[in-house]
């Protein structure tokens, strides 16, 4: 609940697409797809909880 | 200050993501996410409060908490589908987001069709019970069973007349009865009222909070909202309607009964014409009520209130005009009704005992010129007439006397129930909706007509007796 995920999230999104760039135009295109990917990775694990707990919040309020 | 946090939120969270955008990563759509995420959990957490507040006061509705369990799962389907809709447009999947929404509504339908089913459920038995408490053959257990049901207890029709021959009854402490026994369930017009208030303040409530981006549950929660205020109102409206329908039951049987022994007693005094004549206008009132206002108008009011309710669940208006018909030509019916009984009755008392009289004085001409009893003939005769007068009047009068002794308890429950609902819609005027107001007003207004109807049956059985009394005492 911190606006630091946010931050976080960024930080993780340029620093992929920087090392996709970088990893591109040295013709590792293969490597530059998993960089990608581990950065979405790591950006769903901290997003997916994140959004089971709004829901479970809104289950619990709305007494479902 | 958290407004202020949340708007710096959204605006830093915009900045980054239009960066991101730029510099070609995919990740803008996460941050979008978390920062949705973020919010809504923000605003649910102030909505705790809320929503506890709400089912607190949800509590206080007898019969409705589970409407308004319905209408906050109403607005979490709402939230819920907005939030996930417009993240699926965010990312620029139209396609799934209109079916999330589709399946938001549908849900929100299915949710709200129980409660249409019991308004159907509610006016189709409540209409059918109506129909089947049809009193039978007269008898005054009836009449003390209706009284009963219209919350006087300890009425005897049997100790009424007593009562008022011997002089021992007490106009006073009759009407303090009444009143009483009326606010002694003062507790059910309470609970009415205040369910009337809740339910106007969650209107307001739920109007405010289901409408969230491109769903709008609005109307569906108004719609549950008014069907619950309709529950509450045609329980009074059917309540009134029993009532008034069994009153003119009952003052009709009660005046079939009074009116051969009083019109006999009119017949010993005047003669047969006036009889005949005060016959045919007591039958055809008896018919009238029985046919005009039994069948025609009490349907006529059915139909009235029904049409109301559609009008008022329904958006635009349909039945107004028709109904505004109904209640004109209900009025109408009712001063004519009362117009020509009232000409009728004087016409005739007029015409009739002329004839009559005519007649008796010649007979006692004849009578008198009988030598040595004729003057004893007229002495007796005079004594006979004085003391049958008497009788005539005491029996119009204890005719009157039941009438309205029989009418005073329902009118007056009729009354209270009109003012409650005039009380009701004058208080919620200045927070409450337009169509709340209608729908009470208009529900009052047809209460009202009902006590115009009562009260109209027994302003003219009253009137007639009391205008062949009155028109039948100068007779010579």
């Amino acid at each position: 609940m911190e606006i630091g995920i946010i931050f976080k999230i960024a930080a993780v999104g340029i620093l992929v697409s920087i090392l996709s760039q970088i990893l591109k135009h040295s013709g590792r295109e293969e490597h530059a797809f998993l960089t990608s990917l581990a950065g979405l990775l790591i950006v769903l694990t901290w997003i997916i909880p994140y959004i089971f707990e709004l829901f479970e919040y809104m289950k619990k309020l709305f007494d479902m | 200050m958290e407004i202020i946090k949340l708007m710096m939120l959204a605006l830093i969270v915009v900045l980054v993501c239009t960066f991101l955008k730029n510099l070609g990563s995919s990740f803008h759509t996460y941050i979008a996410v978390t920062a949705c995420v973020m919010i809504m959990l923000f605003v649910l957490l102030k909505m705790t409060s809320l929503i506890e507040s709400i089912n607190r006061f949800s509590s206080y509705l007898k019969h409705s908490d589970k409407y308004i369990e319905i209408l906050i799962k109403t607005v979490f389907i709402t939230y819920i589908t907005s939030f996930t809709s417009d993240i699926c447009k965010d990312s620029g999947y139209n396609s799934i987001a209109d079916q999330i929404e589709l399946f938001g509504r549908v849900s929100i339908i299915l949710l709200s069709v129980p409660v249409i089913f019991e308004l159907l459920d509610m006016t189709v038995v409540q209409a059918l019970g109506a129909e089947m408490t049809e009193s039978d053959s007269y008898d005054y257990d009836v009449i003390d069973k209706t009284v009963k049901n219209t919350g006087i207890d300890r009425f005897s029709f049997k100790t009424l007349i007593t009562d008022i021959m011997d002089g021992s009854f007490s106009f006073r402490d009759y009407i303090k009865n009444i009143i009483s026994e009326q606010f002694n369930d003062i507790t059910a017009y309470r609970i009415i009222f205040s369910n009337i208030v809740v339910l106007s303040v969650f209107s307001g409530i739920f109007k405010i909070l289901s409408s969230s981006g491109s769903i709008n549950t609005d109307e569906t929660s108004q719609f549950i909202i008014i069907t619950n205020l309709i529950l509450i109102l045609t329980k009074i409206f059917y309540e009134t309607f029993n009532i008034c329908t069994e009153t003119l039951k009952d003052t009709l049987s009660v005046y079939q009964s009074i009116m051969p022994v009083f019109l006999s007693s009119v017949a010993v005094i005047t003669g047969s014409v006036t009889y005949a004549a005060y016959y045919q206008v007591i039958l055809l009132g008896i018919s009238v009520v029985n046919t005009v206002f039994l069948n025609i108008i009490l349907n006529g009011i059915k139909a009235d209130y029904y049409l109301r309710m559609i009008n008022a669940v329904s958006k635009t208006d349909r039945f107004s005009k028709l109904s505004d018909l109904i209640e004109l030509l209900i009025k109408w019916t009712c001063r004519i009704v009362v117009v020509i009984f009232t000409g009728m009755g004087c016409v005739k008392g007029i015409m009739a005992p002329v004839s009559d009289s005519f007649k008796r004085k010649m007979f006692y001409k004849s009578a008198k010129i009988i030598p040595g009893i004729g003057d004893s003939i007229d002495a007796m005769s005079s004594a006979v007439y004085g003391s049958g007068i008497i009788i005539k009047n005491g029996i119009g009068i204890g005719g009157i006397a039941v009438i309205f002794f029989l009418m005073a308890a329902p009118l007056f429950k009729i009354l209270i129930n009109y003012l409650l609902l005039k009380i009701t819609s004058a208080i919620l005027q200045p927070m409450a909706d337009k169509a709340f107001i209608q729908i009470i007003d208009k529900t009052a207004g047809i209460i009202g007509l009902m006590m115009l109807i009562v009260s109209i049956t027994g302003f003219l059985f009253i009137i007639l007796t009391a205008l062949i009394c009155a028109f039948t005492n100068n007779i010579n």
